[in-house]
């Protein structure tokens, strides 16, 4: 009987529960209780515990959900991620990116379209991101995954070693042309330090790539590398500010191109880009942070506080500095405002909207913000005025790209200057960027995945080699196209095609 | 007198080594040398986990490195999840092992036996999963939908307990011993079971030594179950710890296309040296407590007449 009597009651608060969920738009009073599994890349932070117990801390009364981070490695992360939404498991936020597998993901219709769950339980997450950004990060006009991140467009830097510079007598580095004679004079001068590297395997991040991006701001040598994402490298290529026509490096040779290939491989042959580039495993921060590279070309388009530090341990009289060749105005730069990273919400996924609404939480406030992104205050950061943080321990680095990142919420670190916190706010601020004709295209290669293939494993296989300047570019061209020109005829129609359809609708 | 007394045998010796002396000091030269040449690496390892960072990046790896600092230690013993992962390590290694040999021991047993009904329909069945793999997804869909071994000890454990490969070689082995034994025990009255755990299994320690040697080490070495089907990180044996520390080394590569500047913590080389002497631990000592049974042959003489 006291077991009826009890069951009934459990009866009645379970259905009150319901009714109360059930009858609340928002969640002003607790919503019954639900664990939360996110599939995250990277390690999992020594004081991951202690935040995420914070953070549950927070959101129980109201929220009430558990979380479960699972932190998959990087050199994994395609296959468990992938394995995870084929094999129909339990997974309600899963990260990915373009990079990754998302339009492959798309195409199978493994996420979930988040418009209208964004429209009703996404105030917040909606209101932190410009609206350029959810425009124009879209698959076929739905919003597939939350965009994390902060640039709306990008490019990269020369960091250089400013005490060799100045110790030689040269002044601040203003042009391509400056850079190279600063690269041959450390050469001379210090024989025991290699004048520029980079990573090894970096197709589109080398000498000639960077070279011919610069060019970037000089309309009448404008090239843009992989139209609608297809390839690294410039064997496909558009032509002027806002080309729409694809051109192939065989058919239609292109002078800017061809000097920059040309150009690294003179400085490779004159010792200025590292000899052992192709097999050294350091990244090219690493290798410059030891203090026996004179310069590399970084991500980052300021000098990060964390590289000038570690670059003293080895290297005491060290100075960084960076060199970005780049006009700053409005209108003069495009941009397809497309972000890097997302979070996706698989479709068999069972808490779609307790997803949306606690990543909806965790960007509703600055304080819960910069819980989620730095750790917790006084343990893990300091906060230094609005916009601007001091990491205090090596326990919680930021790796808010994988979940909350937002351009309003996120904060600079405090050791930069107010100089290079300008520079990368112009980056960051969609009214100085126009919008590119293909921004909202996204190239859907299923018909011709054969060739795109091959053309990949081409491009990977000799590009790499041909941007670093250690194989000579006319032999090794010549290669490409025996082995990649069919291939590459073949895409360069499906992809014409496609940009001339999508053009045609936009009008 | 007591110096002589000691030079005499020593002379005798040499003399009845005779004409050998200079092959035999030459086997023993090259044998030094290329058991150093293969400890260099272990060495370079071990020493480098204890050389200061700056003396790593400026001048390389070396032999006696200018620094010594514990930093590498202290980082990776500061989390204590490397403490966790080591029991997972040794739990599932130790009751793995012993699980996966006396499935597959036994199993071979049975196969080996001439009486066995449907041997060779079995032995084939054994064979033939070596030749095709079951695919990742149907696996995973087994493990993790079906049997519900998601983040369970258990998924590190039962997918490796029979190996076709290594139930062959006992075959092999268990053929080599001669039936004489087991029909003199079956006279004495000894069941199928106490035959196998009195009498074969003894005779067959060199066999079944190799065979716990290599399951150990496969289970000790394994991280992809555990990344395939582990997802609490207080599960995770010592290996994915190593995989994810390699892997972030790796990480710019995979999203160098993005052009953001991204905060991964890089390990320094003396954590990752550090965190391989530490993983390498426990399971170099299996060897020397193995060895013995090698060189032992023991069914000689078991057989008289």
């Amino acid at each position: 009987m006291f077991l009826f009597k009890k069951l009934g009651t459990l009866a009645l608060a379970v259905l009150l529960m319901v009714m109360a969920v059930g009858f609340t738009p928002a969640y002003a009073e607790q919503l019954s209780p639900v664990e939360l599994k996110i599939m995250v890349p990277g390690d999992r932070p020594a004081d991951m515990d202690a935040v995420l117990a914070e953070i549950e801390r927070l959101e129980k009364p109201t929220l009430n959900v558990s979380i479960n981070l699972v932190f998959v490695p990087w050199s994994d992360l395609g296959s468990k991620t992938q394995l995870a939404l084929l094999s129909g498991e339990d997974v309600d936020l899963i990260f990915d990116a373009p990079w990754l597998h998302m339009d492959q993901m798309f195409s199978q219709g493994m996420y979930e379209q988040l418009d209208g769950f964004i429209d009703t339980y996404g105030p917040n997450l909606k209101a932190m991101r410009p609206q350029s950004m959810w425009e124009a990060n879209t698959w076929d006009g739905q919003i597939i995954g939350i965009p994390l991140g902060t640039t709306v467009g990008g490019t990269r830097a020369y960091h250089l070693r400013k005490d060799l510079r100045e110790a030689l007598g040269i002044a601040p580095i203003q042009t391509h042309q400056d850079l190279v004679d600063y690269l041959y004079k450390v050469k001379e001068a210090y024989p025991d330090i290699v004048p520029y590297s980079m990573d090894k395997n970096a197709t589109d991040n080398n000498w000639s790539s960077w070279w011919i991006e610069q060019h970037n701001s000089d309309p009448a040598t404008i090239v843009n590398h992989s139209p609608g994402g297809v390839g690294m490298t410039f064997l496909f290529y558009t032509e002027g500010k806002d080309g729409t026509v694809i051109k192939n490096i065989f058919d239609d040779p292109n002078d800017t191109i061809w000097n920059a290939w040309r150009e690294a491989r003179q400085l490779y042959l004159d010792g200025i880009i590292n000899p052992d580039i192709l097999a050294d495993n350091r990244t090219s921060i690493t290798q410059f942070e030891t203090g026996k590279v004179a310069s590399y070309v970084s991500n980052s388009v300021t000098v990060e506080p964390s590289e000038r530090e570690n670059i003293k341990v080895n290297a005491p009289n060290a100075e960084v500095e960076a060199f970005l060749e780049w006009s700053m105005g409005d209108g003069i730069n495009i941009s397809d405002f497309k972000v890097y990273n997302f979070l996706c919400i698989p479709k068999i996924a069972k808490n779609k909207e307790r997803s949306i609404q606690f990543l909806d939480w965790s960007n509703s406030t600055q304080d819960i913000y910069d819980l989620f992104a730095y750790g917790i205050e006084g343990v893990n950061y300091e906060k230094v005025g609005d916009k601007k943080y001091t990491p205090l321990s090596n326990t919680y680095p930021n790796f808010s790209y994988v979940w909350v990142l937002n351009p309003v919420q996120d904060r600079f670190d405090s050791r930069m200057t107010d100089d290079e916190v300008a520079i990368q706010m112009y980056f960051r601020e969609a009214e100085h960027w126009e919008r590119s004709k293909l921004s909202f295209f996204n190239f859907k290669s299923d018909e011709i995945a054969t060739e795109l293939a091959i053309f990949n494993d081409v491009e990977a296989k000799y590009m790499s080699a041909v941007g670093h300047g250690v194989v000579d570019p006319d032999e090794t061209l010549a290669k490409v196209k025996a082995e990649a020109y069919d291939a590459m005829k073949v895409i360069q129609a499906e992809l014409q095609k496609q940009i001339d359809a999508h053009l045609a609708s936009q009008k | 007198m007591l110096v002589q007394r000691n030079i005499r045998p020593k002379r005798r010796m040499i003399r009845s080594a005779g004409k050998d002396a200079p092959f035999s000091a030459f086997v023993y030269v090259f044998v030094t040398l290329f058991a150093l040449m293969c400890l260099l690496p272990f060495w370079l390892m071990f020493i480098n986990s204890f050389a200061k960072e700056s003396v790593i990046a400026r001048d390389g790896f070396t032999l006696f490195p200018k620094a010594y600092s514990a930093y590498a230690y202290q980082f990776l013993f500061q989390n204590t999840r490397v403490f966790s992962n080591y029991r997972v390590s040794i739990l599932v290694t130790v009751l793995g092992t012993c699980a996966a040999v006396t499935v597959t021991s036994m199993f071979a047993y049975a196969l080996s036996n001439k009486k066995m009904r449907y041997g060779n329909a079995i032995s084939f069945m054994t064979y033939f999963t070596m030749l095709l793999g079951s695919g990742l997804v149907g696996f995973y869909i087994l493990m993790v939908n079906w049997l519900h071994l998601k983040d369970s000890l258990l998924a590190m454990i039962l997918p490796y307990l029979m190996n076709p490969f290594f139930v062959f070689v006992l075959v092999a082995f268990y053929r080599g011993i001669p039936y004489e034994l087991n029909e003199a025990a079956t006279i004495d009255g000894a069941n199928d079971a106490l035959i196998f755990f009195k009498i074969i299994l003894p005779v067959a320690m060199p066999s079944i030594a190799t065979v716990t040697l290599f399951f150990a080490l496969q289970y000790w070495n394994d991280y992809f179950l555990a990344l395939l089907f582990i997802d609490d990180y207080k599960l995770y044996p010592l290996q994915m710890m190593i995989r994810t520390l390699i892997s972030n080394l790796n990480a710019q590569q995979f999203i160098s296309g993005s052009r953001t500047a991204y905060a991964i913590q890089i390990p320094t080389y003396g954590v990752q040296l550090a965190t391989v002497c530490v993983t390498v631990g426990p399971i170099v000592l299996l060897y020397p407590l193995l060895q013995k049974h090698f060189v032992k042959g023991l069914t000689i003489g078991a057989v008289k007449g």
